[in-house]
Protein backbone atom coordinates (compact mmCIF):
# COMPACT_ATOMS: atom_id res chain seq x y z
CA UNK A 1 0.00 0.00 0.00
CA UNK A 2 1.31 3.06 -1.00
CA UNK A 3 0.60 6.26 0.55
CA UNK A 4 0.54 8.25 -2.68
CA UNK A 5 -2.27 9.31 -5.37
CA UNK A 6 -0.19 8.22 -8.09
CA UNK A 7 2.86 6.41 -8.55
CA UNK A 8 3.69 6.32 -12.50
CA UNK A 9 6.84 4.21 -13.35
CA UNK A 10 8.73 3.74 -16.57
CA UNK A 11 5.72 4.81 -18.48
CA UNK A 12 5.96 4.51 -21.99
CA UNK A 13 3.87 4.76 -25.24
CA UNK A 14 4.25 4.61 -28.56
CA UNK A 15 2.21 6.85 -31.43
CA UNK A 16 2.91 5.09 -34.65
CA UNK A 17 6.47 5.96 -34.86
CA UNK A 18 6.54 8.28 -32.33
CA UNK A 19 7.46 7.84 -28.47
CA UNK A 20 5.07 9.85 -27.27
CA UNK A 21 6.12 8.98 -23.58
CA UNK A 22 9.64 7.62 -22.60
CA UNK A 23 10.22 5.99 -19.35
CA UNK A 24 8.18 8.71 -17.42
CA UNK A 25 8.11 8.72 -13.48
CA UNK A 26 5.70 10.69 -11.28
CA UNK A 27 4.66 10.74 -8.19
CA UNK A 28 2.11 12.90 -6.58
CA UNK A 29 0.86 13.01 -2.96
CA UNK A 30 -2.76 13.12 -2.53
CA UNK A 31 -4.95 16.12 -1.83
CA UNK A 32 -2.56 18.41 -3.77
CA UNK A 33 -2.98 19.89 -7.06
CA UNK A 34 -0.04 18.72 -9.16
CA UNK A 35 0.95 20.96 -12.71
CA UNK A 36 2.04 18.87 -16.10
CA UNK A 37 3.86 21.51 -18.03
CA UNK A 38 4.94 21.55 -21.52
CA UNK A 39 4.95 22.74 -24.94
CA UNK A 40 2.76 21.01 -27.47
CA UNK A 41 3.56 17.57 -28.43
CA UNK A 42 5.19 16.82 -25.29
CA UNK A 43 2.96 14.12 -24.30
CA UNK A 44 0.69 15.78 -21.74
CA UNK A 45 -2.44 14.89 -23.33
CA UNK A 46 -1.21 11.31 -24.25
CA UNK A 47 0.07 10.97 -20.31
CA UNK A 48 -3.71 12.43 -18.73
CA UNK A 49 -5.22 9.75 -21.50
CA UNK A 50 -3.11 6.99 -20.36
CA UNK A 51 -4.11 7.61 -16.43
CA UNK A 52 -7.78 8.23 -17.60
CA UNK A 53 -7.88 4.90 -19.08
CA UNK A 54 -8.39 5.91 -22.70
CA UNK A 55 -5.15 4.18 -24.02
CA UNK A 56 -4.54 0.76 -22.76
CA UNK A 57 -1.92 0.01 -24.87
CA UNK A 58 0.93 1.56 -23.02
CA UNK A 59 4.55 0.01 -21.67
CA UNK A 60 5.06 0.29 -17.66
CA UNK A 61 3.43 0.27 -14.44
CA UNK A 62 1.46 2.65 -12.54
CA UNK A 63 -1.17 2.91 -10.15
CA UNK A 64 -3.97 5.28 -9.00
CA UNK A 65 -4.47 5.16 -5.17
CA UNK A 66 -3.37 1.62 -5.46
CA UNK A 67 -5.63 0.26 -8.62
CA UNK A 68 -3.89 -0.40 -11.71
CA UNK A 69 -3.92 2.54 -14.19
CA UNK A 70 -7.27 1.59 -16.71
CA UNK A 71 -9.31 -0.63 -14.17
CA UNK A 72 -12.45 -0.39 -13.97
CA UNK A 73 -11.46 0.48 -10.10
CA UNK A 74 -9.47 3.38 -11.06
CA UNK A 75 -11.94 5.05 -13.51
CA UNK A 76 -14.30 5.09 -11.36
CA UNK A 77 -12.83 7.61 -8.89
CA UNK A 78 -11.09 9.69 -11.65
CA UNK A 79 -12.71 12.68 -12.73
CA UNK A 80 -11.24 13.71 -16.76
CA UNK A 81 -11.88 16.76 -18.65
CA UNK A 82 -10.11 16.59 -22.31
CA UNK A 83 -8.42 19.07 -23.67
CA UNK A 84 -11.42 19.82 -26.25
CA UNK A 85 -14.61 19.04 -23.45
CA UNK A 86 -16.83 17.82 -26.41
CA UNK A 87 -20.66 17.50 -26.59
CA UNK A 88 -23.73 16.11 -28.41
CA UNK A 89 -25.64 18.37 -31.14
CA UNK A 90 -28.96 17.03 -29.69
CA UNK A 91 -28.58 16.92 -25.85
CA UNK A 92 -28.90 19.97 -23.58
CA UNK A 93 -26.76 20.74 -20.77
CA UNK A 94 -29.13 19.17 -17.95
CA UNK A 95 -28.95 15.57 -20.18
CA UNK A 96 -25.91 15.90 -21.15
CA UNK A 97 -24.13 16.00 -17.31
CA UNK A 98 -27.08 13.45 -16.47
CA UNK A 99 -25.73 10.79 -18.87
CA UNK A 100 -22.33 11.20 -17.91
CA UNK A 101 -23.73 10.81 -14.36
CA UNK A 102 -25.41 7.77 -15.09
CA UNK A 103 -22.44 6.61 -16.39
CA UNK A 104 -20.35 6.95 -13.16
CA UNK A 105 -22.65 4.68 -11.71
CA UNK A 106 -24.78 7.39 -10.07
CA UNK A 107 -28.44 6.68 -8.98
CA UNK A 108 -31.41 9.16 -11.25
CA UNK A 109 -31.87 10.74 -7.97
CA UNK A 110 -28.41 11.57 -7.02
CA UNK A 111 -27.32 12.69 -10.35
CA UNK A 112 -30.03 15.19 -10.70
CA UNK A 113 -29.22 16.31 -7.12
CA UNK A 114 -25.51 17.19 -8.07
CA UNK A 115 -26.27 18.37 -11.39
CA UNK A 116 -28.08 21.02 -9.61
CA UNK A 117 -25.98 21.73 -7.13
CA UNK A 118 -22.85 22.25 -9.12
CA UNK A 119 -24.25 24.53 -12.10
CA UNK A 120 -25.02 26.42 -9.20
CA UNK A 121 -21.81 26.46 -8.32
CA UNK A 122 -20.20 27.61 -11.93
CA UNK A 123 -23.16 30.12 -12.26
CA UNK A 124 -24.50 28.22 -15.49
CA UNK A 125 -27.75 26.58 -13.58
CA UNK A 126 -29.65 29.15 -15.50
CA UNK A 127 -28.34 27.55 -19.29
CA UNK A 128 -28.95 24.11 -18.00
CA UNK A 129 -31.99 23.65 -21.07
CA UNK A 130 -29.26 25.07 -23.48
CA UNK A 131 -27.55 23.22 -25.87
CA UNK A 132 -23.65 23.45 -25.11
CA UNK A 133 -22.46 23.51 -28.50
CA UNK A 134 -22.34 27.06 -29.15
CA UNK A 135 -21.39 28.44 -25.70
CA UNK A 136 -17.34 30.09 -25.52
CA UNK A 137 -15.09 28.16 -24.34
CA UNK A 138 -14.62 29.02 -20.81
CA UNK A 139 -18.60 28.30 -20.41
CA UNK A 140 -17.42 24.74 -22.40
CA UNK A 141 -14.71 23.93 -20.03
CA UNK A 142 -17.40 25.16 -16.69
CA UNK A 143 -19.17 22.34 -17.99
CA UNK A 144 -16.96 19.93 -18.52
CA UNK A 145 -15.19 19.87 -14.97
CA UNK A 146 -18.90 20.21 -13.29
CA UNK A 147 -19.37 16.80 -14.90
CA UNK A 148 -15.97 15.35 -14.08
CA UNK A 149 -17.20 16.31 -10.32
CA UNK A 150 -20.46 14.63 -10.32
CA UNK A 151 -19.03 11.69 -8.61
CA UNK A 152 -16.26 13.62 -6.33
CA UNK A 153 -13.22 11.91 -7.86
CA UNK A 154 -10.44 11.46 -5.46
CA UNK A 155 -8.20 12.20 -8.78
CA UNK A 156 -9.38 14.72 -11.01
CA UNK A 157 -7.27 15.15 -14.52
CA UNK A 158 -7.48 18.67 -16.71
CA UNK A 159 -5.92 18.57 -19.99
CA UNK A 160 -5.23 22.46 -20.28
CA UNK A 161 -8.57 23.60 -19.21
CA UNK A 162 -7.45 27.61 -19.29
CA UNK A 163 -5.57 27.18 -22.70
CA UNK A 164 -7.47 29.64 -25.21
CA UNK A 165 -9.28 31.31 -22.29
CA UNK A 166 -8.94 35.19 -21.61
CA UNK A 167 -7.40 36.06 -18.19
CA UNK A 168 -10.32 36.66 -16.54
CA UNK A 169 -11.77 33.25 -18.11
CA UNK A 170 -8.83 31.73 -16.78
CA UNK A 171 -9.05 33.25 -13.40
CA UNK A 172 -12.78 31.98 -12.85
CA UNK A 173 -11.50 28.39 -14.32
CA UNK A 174 -8.71 28.19 -12.09
CA UNK A 175 -10.54 29.36 -8.51
CA UNK A 176 -13.95 26.69 -9.47
CA UNK A 177 -10.89 24.18 -9.99
CA UNK A 178 -9.41 25.11 -6.25
CA UNK A 179 -12.67 25.67 -4.73
CA UNK A 180 -14.48 22.58 -5.81
CA UNK A 181 -11.39 20.08 -5.45
CA UNK A 182 -10.82 21.48 -2.24
CA UNK A 183 -14.02 20.70 -1.04
CA UNK A 184 -14.37 17.19 -2.34
CA UNK A 185 -10.61 16.40 -1.18
CA UNK A 186 -9.78 15.51 -4.65
CA UNK A 187 -5.75 15.35 -6.23
CA UNK A 188 -5.77 17.71 -9.73
CA UNK A 189 -3.31 16.65 -11.87
CA UNK A 190 -3.71 20.00 -14.49
CA UNK A 191 -2.19 20.44 -17.63
CA UNK A 192 -0.84 23.70 -19.16
CA UNK A 193 1.24 25.41 -21.83
CA UNK A 194 3.46 28.00 -19.54
CA UNK A 195 3.48 27.03 -16.05
CA UNK A 196 2.38 30.84 -14.87
CA UNK A 197 -0.76 30.04 -16.61
CA UNK A 198 -1.41 27.66 -13.61
CA UNK A 199 1.32 28.29 -10.54
CA UNK A 200 -1.40 30.17 -8.48
CA UNK A 201 -3.12 27.20 -7.61
CA UNK A 202 -0.30 24.22 -8.19
CA UNK A 203 1.63 23.01 -5.47
CA UNK A 204 4.11 21.42 -7.53
CA UNK A 205 4.99 21.57 -11.10
CA UNK A 206 6.72 18.49 -13.57
CA UNK A 207 7.73 19.79 -16.96
CA UNK A 208 7.92 17.53 -19.79
CA UNK A 209 9.28 17.64 -22.92
CA UNK A 210 8.66 14.89 -25.97
CA UNK A 211 8.00 12.47 -23.52
CA UNK A 212 10.44 12.98 -21.01
CA UNK A 213 10.23 14.30 -17.59
CA UNK A 214 12.86 17.55 -17.43
CA UNK A 215 12.05 18.98 -13.87
CA UNK A 216 10.00 18.22 -10.90
CA UNK A 217 9.53 20.82 -8.58
CA UNK A 218 7.91 22.65 -5.65
CA UNK A 219 6.13 25.59 -6.86
CA UNK A 220 8.54 27.99 -4.72
CA UNK A 221 11.43 26.62 -6.12
CA UNK A 222 9.92 26.96 -9.79
CA UNK A 223 9.02 30.39 -8.85
CA UNK A 224 12.38 31.26 -7.79
CA UNK A 225 14.35 29.54 -10.88
CA UNK A 226 12.23 31.90 -13.12
CA UNK A 227 12.94 35.27 -11.66
CA UNK A 228 16.29 34.57 -12.40
CA UNK A 229 17.31 36.90 -16.02
CA UNK A 230 19.25 35.61 -18.57
CA UNK A 231 21.52 37.84 -20.85
CA UNK A 232 23.50 36.98 -24.12
CA UNK A 233 26.72 39.04 -24.75
CA UNK A 234 29.05 39.29 -27.89
CA UNK A 235 31.96 41.99 -27.60
CA UNK A 236 35.14 42.49 -29.20
CA UNK A 237 37.08 41.11 -26.31
CA UNK A 238 35.21 38.58 -24.25
CA UNK A 239 38.48 36.96 -22.33
CA UNK A 240 38.38 40.22 -21.19
CA UNK A 241 34.97 40.70 -19.75
CA UNK A 242 35.09 37.39 -18.62
CA UNK A 243 38.30 38.14 -16.48
CA UNK A 244 36.38 41.17 -14.92
CA UNK A 245 32.64 40.26 -14.67
CA UNK A 246 33.01 37.77 -11.65
CA UNK A 247 33.96 41.06 -9.36
CA UNK A 248 30.13 41.74 -9.70
CA UNK A 249 28.64 40.86 -6.39
CA UNK A 250 25.42 39.41 -7.46
CA UNK A 251 25.71 37.34 -10.99
CA UNK A 252 24.98 33.97 -9.98
CA UNK A 253 26.59 32.17 -13.15
CA UNK A 254 28.87 33.23 -16.21
CA UNK A 255 29.41 31.07 -18.39
CA UNK A 256 30.90 31.20 -21.90
CA UNK A 257 29.27 29.32 -24.31
CA UNK A 258 29.93 26.97 -27.26
CA UNK A 259 29.50 29.65 -30.28
CA UNK A 260 31.64 31.92 -28.19
CA UNK A 261 29.10 34.22 -26.35
CA UNK A 262 28.80 35.15 -22.46
CA UNK A 263 25.52 34.18 -20.93
CA UNK A 264 25.37 35.82 -17.37
CA UNK A 265 22.34 34.59 -14.88
CA UNK A 266 21.36 36.82 -12.51
CA UNK A 267 18.42 37.89 -10.12
CA UNK A 268 19.56 41.66 -10.05
CA UNK A 269 18.74 41.95 -13.32
CA UNK A 270 18.24 45.93 -13.17
CA UNK A 271 21.56 45.94 -11.40
CA UNK A 272 23.29 44.22 -14.38
CA UNK A 273 22.05 46.59 -17.25
CA UNK A 274 23.21 49.61 -15.26
CA UNK A 275 26.63 47.79 -14.69
CA UNK A 276 27.29 45.90 -17.45
CA UNK A 277 28.05 49.44 -19.79
CA UNK A 278 30.74 50.28 -17.56
CA UNK A 279 32.40 46.86 -17.73
CA UNK A 280 33.17 46.97 -21.52
CA UNK A 281 34.12 50.70 -21.24
CA UNK A 282 36.87 49.78 -18.84
CA UNK A 283 37.91 47.03 -20.71
CA UNK A 284 37.79 49.35 -23.94
CA UNK A 285 35.79 46.87 -25.69
CA UNK A 286 33.39 47.22 -28.47
CA UNK A 287 29.48 45.84 -28.05
CA UNK A 288 28.25 44.15 -30.49
CA UNK A 289 25.37 42.08 -29.04
CA UNK A 290 23.60 42.11 -25.92
CA UNK A 291 20.11 40.11 -25.46
CA UNK A 292 18.28 39.76 -22.40
CA UNK A 293 16.18 36.39 -22.74
CA UNK A 294 13.75 34.84 -20.91
CA UNK A 295 14.82 32.21 -18.46
CA UNK A 296 13.63 28.39 -19.50
CA UNK A 297 13.97 24.85 -18.95
CA UNK A 298 16.75 24.51 -20.96
CA UNK A 299 19.15 27.62 -19.10
CA UNK A 300 18.01 26.05 -15.80
CA UNK A 301 18.32 22.60 -16.76
CA UNK A 302 21.70 23.21 -17.66
CA UNK A 303 23.00 26.13 -15.55
CA UNK A 304 21.13 26.50 -12.66
CA UNK A 305 20.27 23.24 -11.86
CA UNK A 306 22.97 20.89 -13.60
CA UNK A 307 22.80 18.25 -10.60
CA UNK A 308 18.98 17.57 -10.09
CA UNK A 309 18.05 14.42 -11.86
CA UNK A 310 14.40 15.11 -13.49
CA UNK A 311 12.30 12.45 -11.28
CA UNK B 1 -25.07 -0.60 -20.56
CA UNK B 2 -28.69 0.18 -20.59
CA UNK B 3 -27.56 3.91 -20.10
CA UNK B 4 -25.64 4.02 -23.46
CA UNK B 5 -28.66 2.12 -25.01
CA UNK B 6 -31.59 4.97 -24.44
CA UNK B 7 -29.00 7.89 -25.37
CA UNK B 8 -28.09 6.10 -28.13
CA UNK B 9 -31.56 5.17 -29.20
CA UNK B 10 -32.87 8.80 -28.31
CA UNK B 11 -30.47 10.32 -30.95
CA UNK B 12 -31.02 7.76 -33.59
CA UNK B 13 -34.99 8.07 -33.21
CA UNK B 14 -34.70 11.92 -33.24
CA UNK B 15 -37.67 13.32 -34.78
CA UNK B 16 -35.70 15.10 -38.08
CA UNK B 17 -33.76 11.69 -38.57
CA UNK B 18 -36.91 9.63 -38.17
CA UNK B 19 -39.63 12.13 -40.22
CA UNK B 20 -37.24 12.24 -43.10
CA UNK B 21 -37.06 8.73 -42.87
CA UNK B 22 -40.61 8.01 -42.69
CA UNK B 23 -40.76 10.66 -45.48
CA UNK B 24 -38.50 8.82 -48.08
CA UNK B 25 -40.09 5.28 -47.40
CA UNK B 26 -43.96 6.29 -47.19
CA UNK B 27 -42.96 8.50 -50.11
CA UNK B 28 -41.97 5.88 -52.24
CA UNK B 29 -44.34 3.51 -50.59
CA UNK B 30 -47.32 5.97 -52.02
CA UNK B 31 -45.73 6.58 -55.37
CA UNK B 32 -45.81 3.06 -56.08
CA UNK B 33 -49.51 2.48 -54.92
CA UNK B 34 -50.59 5.49 -57.29
CA UNK B 35 -48.48 3.66 -60.14
CA UNK B 36 -50.24 0.53 -60.00
CA UNK B 37 -53.73 2.95 -59.29
CA UNK B 38 -52.54 4.50 -62.10
CA UNK B 39 -52.02 1.36 -64.33
CA UNK B 40 -55.08 0.29 -62.99
CA UNK B 41 -57.55 2.61 -64.37
CA UNK B 42 -55.55 2.83 -67.54
CA UNK B 43 -57.20 -0.53 -67.85
CA UNK B 44 -53.86 -2.31 -68.32
CA UNK B 45 -54.39 -4.75 -65.32
CA UNK B 46 -58.05 -4.29 -65.41
CA UNK B 47 -58.49 -8.01 -66.27
CA UNK B 48 -56.39 -8.87 -62.89
CA UNK B 49 -57.69 -9.48 -59.07
CA UNK B 50 -57.39 -7.43 -56.76
CA UNK B 51 -55.02 -10.00 -55.18
CA UNK B 52 -52.52 -9.43 -57.98
CA UNK B 53 -52.81 -5.61 -57.20
CA UNK B 54 -51.59 -6.38 -53.90
CA UNK B 55 -48.66 -8.58 -55.04
CA UNK B 56 -47.75 -6.35 -57.36
CA UNK B 57 -47.90 -3.41 -54.98
CA UNK B 58 -45.88 -5.12 -52.63
CA UNK B 59 -43.40 -6.15 -54.64
CA UNK B 60 -42.74 -2.56 -56.34
CA UNK B 61 -42.34 -0.86 -52.42
CA UNK B 62 -41.07 -4.44 -51.24
CA UNK B 63 -37.47 -2.99 -52.16
CA UNK B 64 -37.89 0.21 -51.15
CA UNK B 65 -39.46 -0.47 -47.76
CA UNK B 66 -36.74 -2.64 -46.72
CA UNK B 67 -34.42 -1.72 -49.49
CA UNK B 68 -32.39 1.81 -50.47
CA UNK B 69 -33.81 3.91 -47.20
CA UNK B 70 -33.50 1.55 -44.78
CA UNK B 71 -30.64 0.04 -45.50
CA UNK B 72 -28.86 3.70 -45.75
CA UNK B 73 -30.24 4.26 -42.40
CA UNK B 74 -29.06 1.53 -40.72
CA UNK B 75 -25.03 1.86 -42.10
CA UNK B 76 -25.17 6.04 -41.91
CA UNK B 77 -26.45 5.70 -38.10
CA UNK B 78 -24.65 2.47 -37.31
CA UNK B 79 -21.18 3.83 -38.99
CA UNK B 80 -21.68 6.93 -36.85
CA UNK B 81 -22.05 5.52 -33.56
CA UNK B 82 -18.57 4.95 -33.10
CA UNK B 83 -16.47 6.75 -35.56
CA UNK B 84 -18.76 9.50 -35.32
CA UNK B 85 -18.50 9.95 -31.37
CA UNK B 86 -14.77 9.22 -31.85
CA UNK B 87 -13.73 11.88 -34.51
CA UNK B 88 -16.43 14.54 -32.57
CA UNK B 89 -14.19 13.33 -28.93
CA UNK B 90 -17.55 13.03 -27.09
CA UNK B 91 -16.07 8.86 -27.36
CA UNK B 92 -12.75 9.77 -25.12
CA UNK B 93 -14.69 10.75 -22.08
CA UNK B 94 -16.99 7.85 -22.62
CA UNK B 95 -14.28 5.28 -22.39
CA UNK B 96 -12.87 6.94 -19.08
CA UNK B 97 -16.17 6.16 -17.49
CA UNK B 98 -16.19 3.71 -14.97
CA UNK B 99 -18.33 0.74 -17.66
CA UNK B 100 -16.64 -2.16 -19.78
CA UNK B 101 -15.94 -1.28 -23.08
CA UNK B 102 -17.73 -3.79 -24.21
CA UNK B 103 -21.13 -2.80 -22.75
CA UNK B 104 -20.81 0.52 -24.98
CA UNK B 105 -20.27 -1.65 -27.84
CA UNK B 106 -23.25 -4.03 -27.17
CA UNK B 107 -25.54 -0.81 -25.61
CA UNK B 108 -25.05 0.71 -28.89
CA UNK B 109 -25.76 -2.17 -31.42
CA UNK B 110 -29.02 -3.16 -29.27
CA UNK B 111 -29.92 0.86 -29.60
CA UNK B 112 -29.38 0.87 -33.46
CA UNK B 113 -31.34 -2.76 -34.02
CA UNK B 114 -34.05 -0.98 -31.75
CA UNK B 115 -34.02 2.31 -33.56
CA UNK B 116 -34.13 0.51 -36.77
CA UNK B 117 -36.81 -2.13 -35.82
CA UNK B 118 -39.35 0.59 -34.84
CA UNK B 119 -38.85 2.59 -38.07
CA UNK B 120 -38.87 -0.63 -39.97
CA UNK B 121 -42.03 -1.89 -38.36
CA UNK B 122 -43.63 1.82 -38.54
CA UNK B 123 -42.95 1.78 -42.20
CA UNK B 124 -44.41 -1.61 -42.50
CA UNK B 125 -47.88 -0.20 -40.87
CA UNK B 126 -48.07 2.80 -42.59
CA UNK B 127 -47.51 0.66 -45.89
CA UNK B 128 -49.70 -1.45 -45.04
CA UNK B 129 -52.39 1.15 -44.13
CA UNK B 130 -52.22 3.14 -47.25
CA UNK B 131 -53.02 -0.81 -48.88
CA UNK B 132 -55.78 -1.30 -46.74
CA UNK B 133 -57.07 2.08 -47.57
CA UNK B 134 -57.54 1.70 -51.09
CA UNK B 135 -58.54 -1.89 -50.83
CA UNK B 136 -62.02 -0.87 -48.28
CA UNK B 137 -64.12 -2.71 -48.29
CA UNK B 138 -62.08 -6.19 -49.21
CA UNK B 139 -61.70 -7.68 -45.30
CA UNK B 140 -60.54 -10.42 -46.62
CA UNK B 141 -57.26 -9.30 -47.98
CA UNK B 142 -56.94 -6.69 -44.57
CA UNK B 143 -57.10 -10.06 -42.88
CA UNK B 144 -54.48 -11.60 -44.80
CA UNK B 145 -52.17 -8.65 -44.60
CA UNK B 146 -52.58 -7.99 -40.82
CA UNK B 147 -51.53 -11.85 -40.68
CA UNK B 148 -48.85 -10.92 -42.49
CA UNK B 149 -47.37 -8.35 -40.51
CA UNK B 150 -45.54 -10.54 -37.05
CA UNK B 151 -43.61 -12.70 -39.59
CA UNK B 152 -42.74 -9.65 -41.47
CA UNK B 153 -41.71 -7.90 -38.10
CA UNK B 154 -39.34 -10.88 -37.81
CA UNK B 155 -38.11 -10.44 -41.04
CA UNK B 156 -37.18 -6.96 -41.11
CA UNK B 157 -35.71 -7.79 -36.83
CA UNK B 158 -33.84 -10.76 -38.31
CA UNK B 159 -31.97 -8.05 -40.58
CA UNK B 160 -31.73 -5.27 -38.78
CA UNK B 161 -29.91 -7.79 -36.21
CA UNK B 162 -27.21 -8.91 -38.72
CA UNK B 163 -26.86 -5.37 -40.61
CA UNK B 164 -26.46 -3.48 -37.39
CA UNK B 165 -23.76 -5.77 -36.72
CA UNK B 166 -21.65 -5.20 -39.44
CA UNK B 167 -21.43 -1.89 -39.16
CA UNK B 168 -20.82 -0.76 -35.55
CA UNK B 169 -17.91 -3.35 -37.14
CA UNK B 170 -16.92 -1.21 -39.51
CA UNK B 171 -17.34 1.65 -37.33
CA UNK B 172 -14.91 0.47 -34.98
CA UNK B 173 -12.00 -0.72 -37.35
CA UNK B 174 -11.74 2.37 -39.15
CA UNK B 175 -12.82 5.98 -37.93
CA UNK B 176 -13.09 7.57 -41.55
CA UNK B 177 -16.56 7.44 -42.82
CA UNK B 178 -15.40 7.52 -46.17
CA UNK B 179 -13.66 4.06 -46.08
CA UNK B 180 -17.05 2.72 -44.23
CA UNK B 181 -18.81 4.10 -47.10
CA UNK B 182 -16.50 2.77 -49.62
CA UNK B 183 -16.62 -0.38 -47.88
CA UNK B 184 -20.56 -0.48 -47.94
CA UNK B 185 -20.58 0.42 -51.31
CA UNK B 186 -18.07 -2.51 -52.24
CA UNK B 187 -20.30 -5.24 -50.13
CA UNK B 188 -23.15 -4.01 -51.85
CA UNK B 189 -21.71 -4.26 -55.60
CA UNK B 190 -20.06 -7.73 -54.61
CA UNK B 191 -23.29 -9.20 -53.16
CA UNK B 192 -25.73 -8.01 -55.15
CA UNK B 193 -24.57 -6.68 -58.82
CA UNK B 194 -20.79 -9.12 -59.11
CA UNK B 195 -22.27 -12.16 -57.43
CA UNK B 196 -25.88 -12.51 -58.96
CA UNK B 197 -24.10 -11.28 -62.80
CA UNK B 198 -21.34 -13.87 -61.78
CA UNK B 199 -23.87 -16.45 -61.05
CA UNK B 200 -26.03 -15.91 -64.05
CA UNK B 201 -22.42 -15.81 -66.37
CA UNK B 202 -21.22 -19.40 -64.77
CA UNK B 203 -24.64 -20.82 -65.28
CA UNK B 204 -24.69 -20.12 -68.97
CA UNK B 205 -21.09 -21.76 -69.07
CA UNK B 206 -21.18 -24.52 -67.10
CA UNK B 207 -22.94 -25.56 -63.73
CA UNK B 208 -21.00 -23.49 -61.05
CA UNK B 209 -23.23 -24.67 -57.89
CA UNK B 210 -19.81 -23.64 -55.37
CA UNK B 211 -21.06 -19.67 -56.40
CA UNK B 212 -24.76 -20.02 -54.54
CA UNK B 213 -22.86 -20.47 -51.67
CA UNK B 214 -21.52 -16.51 -51.93
CA UNK B 215 -24.72 -15.47 -52.46
CA UNK B 216 -26.02 -13.60 -48.90
CA UNK B 217 -29.00 -12.21 -50.74
CA UNK B 218 -29.98 -15.56 -51.47
CA UNK B 219 -29.64 -16.60 -47.82
CA UNK B 220 -31.45 -13.46 -46.66
CA UNK B 221 -34.16 -14.60 -49.14
CA UNK B 222 -34.20 -17.78 -47.67
CA UNK B 223 -34.83 -16.89 -44.59
CA UNK B 224 -37.77 -14.58 -45.83
CA UNK B 225 -38.98 -17.50 -47.54
CA UNK B 226 -39.00 -19.68 -44.82
CA UNK B 227 -41.22 -17.08 -42.31
CA UNK B 228 -44.28 -16.19 -45.14
CA UNK B 229 -44.28 -19.74 -45.67
CA UNK B 230 -45.14 -20.27 -42.18
CA UNK B 231 -48.68 -18.21 -42.56
CA UNK B 232 -49.75 -19.67 -45.88
CA UNK B 233 -49.71 -15.57 -46.75
CA UNK B 234 -50.33 -15.23 -50.42
CA UNK B 235 -49.42 -11.32 -50.41
CA UNK B 236 -46.01 -10.38 -50.67
CA UNK B 237 -42.80 -11.13 -52.75
CA UNK B 238 -42.15 -14.66 -53.09
CA UNK B 239 -38.72 -15.44 -53.94
CA UNK B 240 -38.92 -19.16 -53.80
CA UNK B 241 -37.99 -19.45 -57.44
CA UNK B 242 -34.70 -17.63 -56.70
CA UNK B 243 -33.44 -19.98 -53.95
CA UNK B 244 -30.54 -22.00 -54.59
CA UNK B 245 -28.68 -21.67 -51.83
CA UNK B 246 -28.69 -24.37 -48.76
CA UNK B 247 -31.85 -23.71 -46.59
CA UNK B 248 -31.00 -24.30 -43.28
CA UNK B 249 -27.73 -22.26 -44.01
CA UNK B 250 -30.13 -19.41 -45.58
CA UNK B 251 -31.59 -19.11 -41.99
CA UNK B 252 -28.63 -19.32 -40.10
CA UNK B 253 -25.49 -17.75 -41.81
CA UNK B 254 -26.33 -14.09 -41.81
CA UNK B 255 -26.94 -14.36 -38.29
CA UNK B 256 -23.22 -16.03 -37.37
CA UNK B 257 -21.39 -13.90 -40.29
CA UNK B 258 -22.92 -10.79 -37.66
CA UNK B 259 -22.30 -12.85 -34.47
CA UNK B 260 -18.36 -13.10 -35.38
CA UNK B 261 -18.42 -9.05 -36.70
CA UNK B 262 -19.01 -8.04 -33.54
CA UNK B 263 -16.94 -10.59 -31.38
CA UNK B 264 -14.05 -8.96 -33.44
CA UNK B 265 -15.24 -5.51 -33.16
CA UNK B 266 -16.03 -6.25 -28.91
CA UNK B 267 -12.20 -7.27 -29.24
CA UNK B 268 -11.11 -4.59 -31.17
CA UNK B 269 -13.00 -2.05 -29.22
CA UNK B 270 -11.01 -3.38 -25.73
CA UNK B 271 -7.60 -3.01 -27.14
CA UNK B 272 -8.32 0.20 -28.73
CA UNK B 273 -6.47 3.59 -27.76
CA UNK B 274 -8.84 6.58 -28.05
CA UNK B 275 -7.28 9.86 -27.50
Amino acid sequence: MSDRAVIIQNLSYKYKQHAALRDFNLEVPPGTIHGLVGPVSAGKTTFLNILAGTIKTAIGTGKIFNYHLGSKEARSIIGYVPARPAFYANLTVWEYLNYLGRLSGLSKRETAQRINLLLKEVDLYDFRDKIPLDFTPGMKTKIAIVQSFLKSPRLLLLDEPVTGLDEPGKQSVLQIIRELSFMHGSTVIISAQHWMDIESITAAITFIDEGKVMLNAEIDEIRNLYSYGAFRLHTSDNAALLDILPRLAYPEHIIQTEDNYILVVTKAKEQFRKDISEFIYSIKAELYYFYEEEVNLGIIKRYLLPDREAE
Amino acid sequence: MLTVLLHNLLKLLHYRTALIYLLLVEGGSLLALLTVKYLWSQAILTSQLSSNFIIFFLQLCFFWLLGLPWLLFIFVQGCGLISRERKEGTLLLLVSKPIARYKIIVGKWLALVLAAFILGLCSLIITLGLIAFFVLPDYTIIYQLLRFVPFWGLYILYLTFCLAAVAISLSVFTCSSRMINLLFLGLGLFFYVLIPIGKAYAQLQVKMEYLNWLDLAAYVQNFYYFLISIPQVIYGPNFSGYCNAVFPLGLLLPGVISIIFMVAAIRRFESLDIC
